[in-house]
């Protein structure tokens, strides 16, 4: 009997038949034509490779956070994600290290010594055991002998080089939480700044 | 009123725009929003010269053009300042220059360099600079670097200066006189266990009293009770120390027996780092001290022992007595005993 739906559904089924044969020719079609050929030459622009830092485009802002402690004031931030990539085709002789060194905090009327600030360097990606993070250096206000990152050299990502046999050719990621630490009784209000010196040597 | 102070000081500690930057505000122009890659490395003037750093050997007045080379990987052209300065070792044996921020005393000052240089998109540019050693210089080894150097924007409270570089080591000819200076002190600590041997350590500090660069290997001798026990042990080896660095460590010697005193020297044998420039011979500076090692808990232990036998020796010594004693007394009752009978016999 030819209702409504038994027609709908002879119309749909013819349609898809209709598809799919013109699928299949479509198909069929395609594999007799000829396979279009794609050349590309790709030059070695640095054949020596490079040893590159790469340096995120951010600001660094110190905000305020509870210390827990009520004489002391503590200020913490992000360091910028620092990259650095090697894809030199031989070994190098020495390892490579970042060092990080502080200046003091200035304001237009007083000085905070760089002292009190310390990281926690950390790496962004899981490596091997080649390349390192830097250990944490602390605060003079945590640590009285600490020299915090005033001119201490501190290492955010360096090569191990006890390991070397496994260093290889690769891009390592490594930022640093930074942490202000001042005495709460001896700290003048104001807008400092400080100048963190991020170094890439051999 | 406190709290009215603490959050005005928070406030304007926390808001850096009022931060105004001591540095030329040409910083902030110059920088590209986007991330920033680069390298640099030592060039001859044509490309790459595959140097790692750069070495020369120079008379006293010489001076020589070197180039360096560097390369944008970033997306937009970045101008780059460029830098020379003092160069020294780190404690861990890293290479770093002064900051921009600490002035220049030594082979910082003999190198002229532009102050900036641009640098396309994906792009080179070799720079020269040039070397020029003082007349009075002193013979020996002076280490510096040169570095190329972008500043995040300035907004931030901590701004960052981020620098990639390489060393530019002069050797001045000369007289060489490679030295070492070794000071040392040990300690010994003992075990409460008289069984259990205690610890030595030998703490050093190495000094470079030469005029070149050096890689030491620190090792420690000790002996005891005139030569009958000795060991020898190797302390951290230092890569590389400049003229008038100085370095320190600890040799921990475990299972050391208390000998009463060690007699421990600290060897630090000196070596020529560098194969460009000519090799020196051996040097070696050495320090010995005197480092007490009472055995404490084990003559402790003696004494316990000798003590314990001694009470055991004069209580049976006792005991024997009390024997003799009772035997004394027996024998005479018997000999009583007799003579009473015999008296009493007819």
């Amino acid at each position: 009997m030819m209702n409504r739906t038994n027609l709908t559904r002879a119309g749909a089924v013819a349609f898809g038949a209709l598809v799919l044969a013109s699928a299949g020719t479509a198909v069929a079609a395609a594999d007799e034509t000829d396979d279009v050929e794609i050349n590309v030459e790709v030059t070695d622009r640095y054949p020596s490779g490079v040893l590159a830092m790469t340096v995120a485009a951010a600001e660094t802002t110190l905000t305020e956070i509870d210390s827990g402690d009520p004489l002391v004031r503590e200020f913490t931030g992000q360091l910028p994600t620092v990259t650095v990539t090697d894809t030199r085709s031989t070994v190098p002789d020495v390892p490579w290290a970042v060092l990080g060194t502080a200046s003091d905090f200035v304001s237009s009327a007083s000085t905070i010594s760089a002292d009190h600030l310390g990281w926690t360097p950390m790496l962004v990606g899981d490596y091997g055991p080649a390349v390192e993070p830097g250990g944490d250096i602390e605060t003079v206000v945590d640590d009285p002998g600490s020299e915090g990152l005033a001119y201490a050299d501190g290492e955010l990502l360096y090569v191990n080089w006890d390991q070397a046999d496994t260093y290889s050719q690769g891009s390592w990621s490594a930022t640093a939480g930074l942490q202000l630490k001042v005495d709460a009784t001896q700290v003048d209000p104001g807008a400092y700044t400080s100048l963190l010196t991020l170094s890439l040597f051999e | 009123m406190n709290r009215l102070l603490h959050r005005i000081a928070t406030a304007a500690l926390a808001i850096a725009v009022l931060a105004i930057p001591t540095t030329p505000a040409a910083y902030a122009d110059d920088q590209p929003d986007g991330d920033v890659t680069w390298m640099m490395r030592p060039s001859d003037g044509v490309g790459e010269d595959g140097r790692a750093w750069i070495e020369r050997e120079l008379e006293p007045g010489a001076s020589v053009v070197e180039h360096l080379l560097v390369r944008n990987l970033s997306a937009s052209p970045v101008t780059f300042q460029l830098s020379a300065a003092d160069g020294y070792f780190t404690e861990t044996g890293r290479f770093n220059m002064l900051t921009s921020d600490q002035a220049s005393v030594g082979a910082g000052t003999w190198i002229d360099i532009p102050d900036e240089v641009e640098v396309p998109s994906g792009g080179d540019v070799i720079v020269p600079f040039t070397l020029t050693v003082p007349d009075d210089a002193t013979p020996g080894d002076h280490a510096a670097g040169v570095a190329s150097s972008i500043r995040s924007s300035s907004n931030g409270e901590v701004g960052i200066e981020s620098r990639v570089g390489f060393r530019v080591m002069t050797r001045v000819s000369g007289e060489l006189a490679p030295s070492l200076a070794v000071a040392s002190a040990g300690a010994f600590a003992g075990s409460w266990n008289p069984f259990d041997p205690g610890r030595l350590d030998a703490d050093y500090v190495i000094e470079n009293t030469g005029n070149t660069r050096l890689s030491v290997a620190p090792q420690i001798q000790a002996s005891a009770l005139f030569g009958l026990v000795s060991f020898t042990m190797s302390g951290e080896p230092i890569g590389e120390m400049a003229p008038g660095e100085s370095r320190s460590g600890t040799v921990r010697v475990s299972s050391v027996w208390p000998l009463f005193a060690y007699s421990t020297t600290v060897v630090a044998s000196g070596a020529p780092v560098s194969d460009e420039l000519a090799t020196t011979e051996a040097v070696s500076g050495s320090a010995s001290s005197l480092v007490i090692a009472v055995p404490w808990s084990q003559l402790a232990a003696l004494a316990l022992t000798a003590l314990l036998l001694w009470m055991l020796w004069r209580d049976r010594r006792r005991r024997e007595g009390v024997v003799a004693a009772r035997i004394e007394r027996a024998r005479q009752e018997g000999r009583e005993a007799v003579l009473a009978g015999s008296s009493a016999a007819p």
